[in-house]
């Protein structure tokens, strides 16, 4: 697989995700500074500071996802061809390429699933 | 009923101890340091995810968490901020930690920050704060446990025997197992106590009488505990700061940065952390603490809210307080053989190589570390027995975590700014630390403006200095700019567009 460079579209998703996560911890913040959501009604399941704030949590599990698929994933795949490729001996490139292979397995079970 | 369902409990998970340690023990390179601290920077998926969630859950997960719940309400609601926003912190640093400790074959904090600049000063520094963070707290950790066991078998179980119990099962998956058994351990202990606390609220709710007149009973009780008040927000955002940071720089979670076997483990454990932390333990904390507020308006005199749980057993289920021994050991076990291990790397690696014998061949690093976990289960065993010891380390274990916030600029020289200097490294500690223990042990920390704590104060301090020093002082050598920064730039600045 070619080791491609750090792109504009991977740059985009990463400022997506910030934005995103800084988003929900805005919001999670409004009981906490009482400008909304601060009250013990009922708001679905819960009373509402609990379900609001819960709310925005679920939203940093989000945020992870996000993470993981469009950041995390596509970069843990390339780096390991790179490091393999670029490693300054034999027994560093076979460290690497130990650990690619391991990758490798996890992605393939993942495929299997 | 209670006493023998235990003893049978505790015994057969000591087996279950003694098996895992074995395996492990097979499986190892007894002379290979890094397979000792490390477990040979191979665990996968399940091992990472549960060593992760059980060294950071400790026994506080299910009884102070509750606890808190209960005595704090909306005060405690960012138990689940930072516990869903700290797995996070595995992407922006965790896997920078990986990538340099892989290449340069790190063990401890201290292996990476002074490898960069070069400064025993930081060295030492870095081992004390690991040391502050680990030590005090294991020894809280192990006499909490053993309390909570002499507590719920009404003292038939006295304190000694859970004391000794606790750190037999610790000296022995530590001393044969290393960080592998630990690991193994964390996983099973970690599925145990988070299906405990799913049960338990199920219970607690069940208790109440149901879902909505569980809540509705604690609303009327206290209506107060549902809302945030006013000036609550410094204290609330000084917790949520250090413990968010903890997620990665606490010793023995960044040491688990070293242990993945791949990045896509990293990623996958980084993800399931932050769901599994938020909805299996702070959730289930907030149901139970919450909803016990209708079931036990007020505690008994003399009772701390952690007690709210096994309140709640006693009064509802007085046998599932089996259950309630077992997991405190689970919990308080994981978290201290992970601490304990962690403490003797940093001994071994940033004291004895470092300082004393620079020259020791691995075989002779691993068996140091092994002594040192007999030296810290015997300072253990000390501390938790002595009234005097305990009266001595309760101020460091209750702030501990929170030095862990003096080792952020250093490291964000480490990964992220070329710009830093290892003069600004150094006294962004020193005085960050000065700080944080004046602030907190002396007067000046009420004399300080706002209503943030002294972590933050420590915090704001080190990168304060962090940046001034570095901006007036001699920069990095451009080789070493290139080994750390030079390589991970190469390495992160890739993906599949």
């Amino acid at each position: 697989m070619p080791v491609k460079n750090y792109s504009k579209s991977y740059a985009r998703k990463r400022k997506f995700v910030v934005a995103f996560l800084l988003f929900v911890l805005a919001m999670a913040a409004l009981p906490v500074f009482r400008i909304y959501a601060n009250s013990t009604d009922f708001w679905g399941p819960l009373p509402m500071t609990l379900s609001w704030t819960y709310l925005w949590y679920a939203g940093i599990n989000v945020a992870a996802f996000l993470v993981y698929f469009l950041l995390f994933k596509p970069w843990a795949e390339n780096v390991m061809e790179f490091l393999a490729q670029n490693a300054e001996n034999d027994e560093e490139k076979e460290m690497w390429e130990k650990v690619k292979l391991t990758d490798d397995l996890v992605m393939k079970k993942e495929e299997d699933k | 009923m209670i006493v023998a369902g235990s003893l049978i409990g505790l015994t057969a998970f000591l087996l279950v101890v003694l098996i895992v340690g074995f395996l492990a023990y097979k499986k190892g390179i007894r002379s290979n340091v890094t397979d000792y601290f490390l477990a040979s920077r191979g665990l996968g998926v399940v091992a990472l995810v549960g060593t992760l969630f059980a060294t950071w859950f400790s026994t506080f997960a299910f009884l102070g968490g509750p606890g808190l719940f209960y005595k704090l309400g909306t005060g405690w609601l960012l138990f689940g901020l930072f516990n869903s926003l700290g797995p996070l912190l595995i992407w922006v640093f965790g896997r920078r930690i990986w990538l340099l400790g892989k290449k340069y074959n790190f063990i401890t904090p201290a292996d990476l920050l002074d490898s960069y600049y070069e400064h025993r000063g930081i060295r030492l520094l870095t081992a004390i704060i690991c040391v502050i963070i680990l030590f005090p707290y294991a020894t809280i950790q192990l006499s909490g446990v053993a309390k909570a066991i002499t507590g719920f078998t009404a003292g038939a179980l006295p304190y000694w025997f859970g004391v000794l119990f606790i750190l037999f099962s610790v000296a022995l998956i530590a001393y044969f197992g290393g960080a592998r058994g630990i690991a193994w351990m964390d996983a099973l202990q970690g599925f145990f106590f988070g299906i405990l606390l799913i049960i338990s609220a199920f219970f607690v709710i069940r208790w109440a009488g149901g879902w909505f007149e569980g809540w509705s009973a604690a609303i009327k009780i206290n209506p107060e505990m549902f809302i945030f008040k006013a000036g609550a927000s410094g204290k609330y955002y000084t917790l949520a700061l250090m413990w968010t940071l903890g997620w990665v720089l606490v010793p023995h979670l960044w040491q688990r940065m070293y242990m993945a076997a791949s990045p896509v483990i990293m990623g996958k454990s980084m993800l399931i952390a932050s769901i599994a932390s938020l909805w299996v333990i702070t959730f289930t904390g907030l149901i139970i603490g919450f909803v016990a507020k209708g079931l036990v308006p007020s505690l008994p005199p003399g009772t701390d809210a952690d007690m709210i749980l096994p309140i709640l057993y006693s009064t509802f289920f007085p046998i599932g307080g089996i259950f309630l021994v077992i997991a405190a050991y689970a919990a308080g076990m994981s978290t201290l053989n992970s601490q304990l291990l962690s403490a003797s790397s940093v001994v071994t690696q940033d004291i004895y190589k470092a300082v004393i014998h620079p020259e020791a061949p691995e075989a002779k690093q691993a068996k140091i570390g092994r002594m040192f976990v007999g030296v810290f289960v015997a300072a253990l065993l000390i501390f938790a027995l002595i009234p005097a010891g305990q009266a001595l380390l309760i101020p460091l274990a209750s702030v501990g975590v929170s030095y862990c916030v003096l080792l952020l600029a250093p490291l964000v020289g480490v990964v992220y700014w070329k710009g830093a200097t290892r003069q600004g490294a150094f006294w962004s500690m020193l005085l960050g630390f000065i700080i944080l223990v004046l602030t907190q042990f002396t007067p000046l920390g009420g004399m300080m403006p706002g209503t943030i704590g002294p972590a933050y104060w420590g915090f704001i301090v080190s990168i304060v200095t962090f940046v001034v020093v570095s901006r007036f002082t001699q920069p990095m050598s451009e080789k070493k700019i290139e080994m750390f920064h030079g390589f991970l730039t190469k390495a992160i600045n890739l993906s599949n567009g």
